[in-house]
């Protein structure tokens, strides 16, 4: 049971109700999800902590090769089933389970048992924090927040940080790194002449959520070395959380770092690109920001045209693409998001 | 009339094919030394006989004749072989539809058949079947001209095409265009261009009746005669060639036209109306003289047409001077002095900022001989430095050239492709851009070194907005270079330790005698 503003302002206990029926065969959960009091993340982050504190049942024996999976929210994470699916694939091979609450075959009985995990892996600095906070509580379960693994460097990132903090042997971790990256690389190599010969690099512009915008900046400067110009998230930080953020951006290979903006309006993009590069005065010789790339979501379609980038849609909502089991999770994510990528400077010919 | 062509003759169109450069020219293929070394050595002719102890494939003429042929609009190509030799049609369908896209020309698709010669054709002869190839064309496409591209076997076996096209020539509506581009003739693909361009003259090109130059009477009233004459008399082919971008056209168009010149940019890309008119212009004007020289020889030898033959407009320093040659031709040195000057200006202050960014570094660049001078040439006028260069051959036309190279120790590494020869060299230099062909990119950035391409067909390179281009994507590609050195720790080269060890020198077998 869900609440709506309306329940809320007029004081039902809604969720007091709920709790009547807790001894029924039924399972029935109510949490408090007025419009009010926050945006589809504040959702799941409380639908997540309800099934957490009155549904997850309480195990006193964890098993450390278990980890539950949060901060990938269905729906706001368009590919949220494919980007499961590539993370589990890589805990998998490293002899970890993942509990995934939204991945394949899951069911309610299954997620009963997600008291049982030894850790909690948040592929967010914001989302699924809360939840994870109660399972830290109630579950005594740790939990460490990690960036979505999208591409190479950030799924380098991603399995030394879990191999370190469930003390798997180091050198499985490098082993299985190395295979995949192997495999990554030699189909990778197949884009190398084109990239080469009609020179694919390109000033990247992002423009996404806080979950997605470093990784999918990193993957385009670090793995694709596009010269990473603007990133617009659009969430809100506090100060401190803000600073800390903004120095992931300094971890990014390239030699040119991207100017960083923390903007929660829709419609400003076109704004902020205007503001990060001198403008066009009718010079003769005008450096021009191009040619330029826009990921971002659909509603930047128009801001892409408007400067002459091209534009791939990958943060919500997409509405121009019809995406089922795509995920850019893993270094096989990677290559799907760099065919993606790609095919969209290509497409014209 | 240039320096560059002194000497040669163009009196060739009585023969069935064009003489390969090799008879033509001197030319080398395999050389590696200094750029001092190359002059010298190219100056006593010790250069011409050189070979490699290790050689890859260095591509086939076919392949740069028709490249020319099948950008003319509303042809058909006839590759009169195996059909092996009509595969790079398939690599090449979305690049000139783009191309044709981008030059404001019908995005029309490249149509090609092949007459698919096999066992039996090589004992028996092929003529039958490619009447049946050409009658086909013209029955099925009504093409304005039907280009036969001749390849290896029937070259090898003696197929007398150009009677069947003589023939055919005389009962078909398109015409019928011979062309002897087979690939074992010359160890120069260059010499492609000449074989394409002898049946274009032969078979596209109208004879046109030599016109007086015109000036209009002073303070009477002009005839509408007059006028036509002074507009010829002003009217210059601008000679593109398949890496010229429309922006590259449009640049040095509007060059021309600002000192009062009326331009056509041909033959690629253009109608074969507009080719059968090729002769009418006052002066042809040639961005390399490795591809046109042929050409425009011809064209001065039967129609009486002045040309120019100088060098690449790419940079500053070249394209003053290729203005300032086709001006000396018109009388408009003070005119085109005025405009150098603004231009030169403008530019200038445009590029310091880039200038900053690349002061220093090392570049090193690969592609065909007047392209990678030039290009080299302008990027060592923004404070790099020069280590080396690679063009696919070398010939007098890109002798002079030499010179701009400040540093006459940079290495000059003559190859066609031979990706294995060069990356040995650049693992040795290790420039820091690398400015490639198509092609050789790809094995570059295994070394860990980004690349910059040579040509494309999106990019203006030049002219003076194309230095522009150039250095601003220089400059650009210095702000990361994390691609290539990913590629490099995670794609190694196909070559053993030792081979890195080898020097390039050595592979090259020195003539003897």
């Amino acid at each position: 049971m869900v609440t709506g503003c309306q329940v809320e302002i007029i004081g039902d206990d809604a969720v007091g109700v709920v709790k009547r029926f807790q001894d029924s065969d039924a399972v029935v959960l109510g949490a408090n999800t007025p419009g009010f009091k926050g945006d589809g993340f504040a959702g799941y982050d409380v639908v997540l902590s309800t099934l957490a504190a009155d549904f997850v049942a309480p195990q006193a024996v964890k098993d450390q090769r278990t980890v539950n999976i949060l901060g990938i929210m269905p729906g706001q994470d368009v590919f949220y089933r494919g980007n499961i699916r590539g993370i589990t694939r890589l805990l998998r091979r490293l002899g970890v389970k993942a509990n995934t609450f939204f991945g394949d075959d899951e069911t309610i009985e299954k997620i009963r048992q997600y008291g049982n995990a030894g850790l909690t892996l948040v592929f967010s600095e914001k989302y699924g924090i809360a939840p994870a906070q109660v399972f830290e509580e109630k579950h005594q379960i740790p939990y460490i927040t990690l960036d979505l693994p999208i591409g190479e460097t950030r799924t380098d990132a991603f399995l030394r940080a879990v191999g370190k903090q469930l003390h798997l042997d180091p050198q499985v971790v490098e082993d299985l790194i190395a295979e995949e990256k192997q495999y990554y690389y030699s189909y990778l190599e197949r884009i190398l002449e084109i990239y080469g010969d009609i020179d694919l690099q390109r000033y990247a512009i992002v423009s996404a959520d806080l979950n997605y915008a470093f990784p999918l900046i990193s993957f385009l400067a670090d793995d694709l070395g596009w010269v990473p110009h603007l990133v617009v998230i659009n969430d809100e930080l506090d100060d401190l959380q803000r600073r800390r953020f903004e120095q992931k951006f300094f971890s990014l290979s390239s030699e040119a770092k991207p100017k960083v903006i923390f903007e929660p309006h829709a419609g400003q993009l076109l704004r902020h690109i205007r503001e990060s590069w001198p403008q066009n005065s009718n010079e003769k010789y005008y450096n021009a920001l191009s040619p330029a790339f826009v990921v971002g979501s659909s509603l930047e379609g128009n801001v892409a045209a408007n400067i002459g980038a091209s534009f791939l849609s990958v943060a919500f909502p997409v509405t121009n693409r019809a995406v089922l089991d795509r995920g850019y999770t893993g270094y096989r994510g990677g290559l799907t998001l760099a065919e993606d990528v790609f095919s969209a400077l290509v497409s014209n010919r | 009339m240039s320096k560059l062509t002194e000497g040669l003759t163009y009196d060739y169109l009585g023969a069935e094919a064009a003489p390969t450069r090799e008879e033509r020219l001197e030319v080398t293929y395999a050389f590696c030394g200094s750029c001092d070394g190359l002059k010298k050595g190219m100056g006593q002719g010790c250069t011409k006989y050189n070979s490699r102890k290790f050689a890859q494939g260095g591509g086939c003429q076919l392949n740069l004749a028709l490249g020319i042929a099948r950008t003319f609009q509303n042809v058909v190509i006839v590759v009169h072989g195996p059909l092996g030799c009509a595969s790079n049609n398939l690599a090449r369908a979305g690049y000139n539809r783009t191309f044709r896209v981008l030059k404001n020309k019908p995005a029309s698709e490249n149509i090609w058949i092949h007459t698919n010669l096999d066992e039996n054709d090589v004992i028996g002869g092929g003529v039958a079947k490619l009447r049946e190839a050409i009658l086909y064309a013209e029955k099925e496409y009504h093409p304005e001209a039907i280009v036969v591209g001749n390849s290896c076997v029937p070259g090898i076996i003696g197929d007398d095409i150009d009677s069947l096209i003589n023939e055919l020539g005389e009962q078909l509506s398109a015409k019928v265009v011979p062309i002897h581009c087979e690939g074992f003739k010359s160890r120069f693909v260059a010499s492609g261009y000449d074989s394409a361009y002898h049946g274009v003259l032969k078979k596209m090109v109208d004879p046109v009746a030599p016109y007086e130059r015109s000036v209009p009477e002073d303070g009477g009233a002009v005839s509408a005669k007059d006028r036509e004459k002074l507009l010829h008399s002003r009217t210059v082919n601008l000679l593109n060639v398949g890496s010229t971008s429309f922006g590259d056209e449009a640049e040095l168009s509007r060059l021309l036209q600002a000192i009062g010149l009326n331009v056509r940019v041909m033959p690629l890309y253009s109608s074969v109306d507009e080719i059968s008119r090729m002769g009418e212009a006052a002066l042809n004007i040639s961005i390399c003289a490795t591809h046109d020289d042929y050409l425009v020889g011809h064209l001065k030898e039967r129609f009486g047409s002045e040309y120019v033959v100088d060098t690449l407009p790419i940079g500053i320093k070249n394209t003053g001077q290729w203005l300032r040659a086709i001006a000396r031709v018109f009388k408009l040195e003070e005119e085109v002095e005025h405009l150098i000057a603004l231009e030169t200006a403008q530019l200038e202050q445009a590029l310091e900022p880039l200038k900053k960014v690349l002061k220093g570094k090392t570049i090193f660049v690969g592609g065909g001989e007047t392209r990678i001078f030039t290009t080299a040439e302008f990027y060592q006028s923004l404070g790099m430095k020069v280590l080396g260069l690679k063009p696919h051959n070398f010939d007098r036309f890109a002798v002079p050239m030499i010179d701009d190279i400040t540093d006459q120790e940079a290495i000059v590494d003559v190859a066609p492709g031979q990706p294995a020869e060069e990356v040995v060299l650049l693992n040795k230099l290790r420039p820091d851009i690398y400015v490639g062909h198509v092609g050789a990119n790809a094995w570059v950035m295994k070394l860990g070194i980004p690349t910059v391409p040579l040509f494309g067909q999106a990019f203006n390179y030049m002219g003076y907005s194309g230095a522009f281009e150039l250095a601003r994507k220089a400059a650009r590609t210095l702000q990361n270079t994390t691609f290539s050195k990913k590629i490099a720790a995670n794609l190694p080269l196909p070559f053993k330790p030792a081979w890195f060890e080898s020097s390039p020198s050595e592979n090259i077998k020195q003539a003897q005698g």
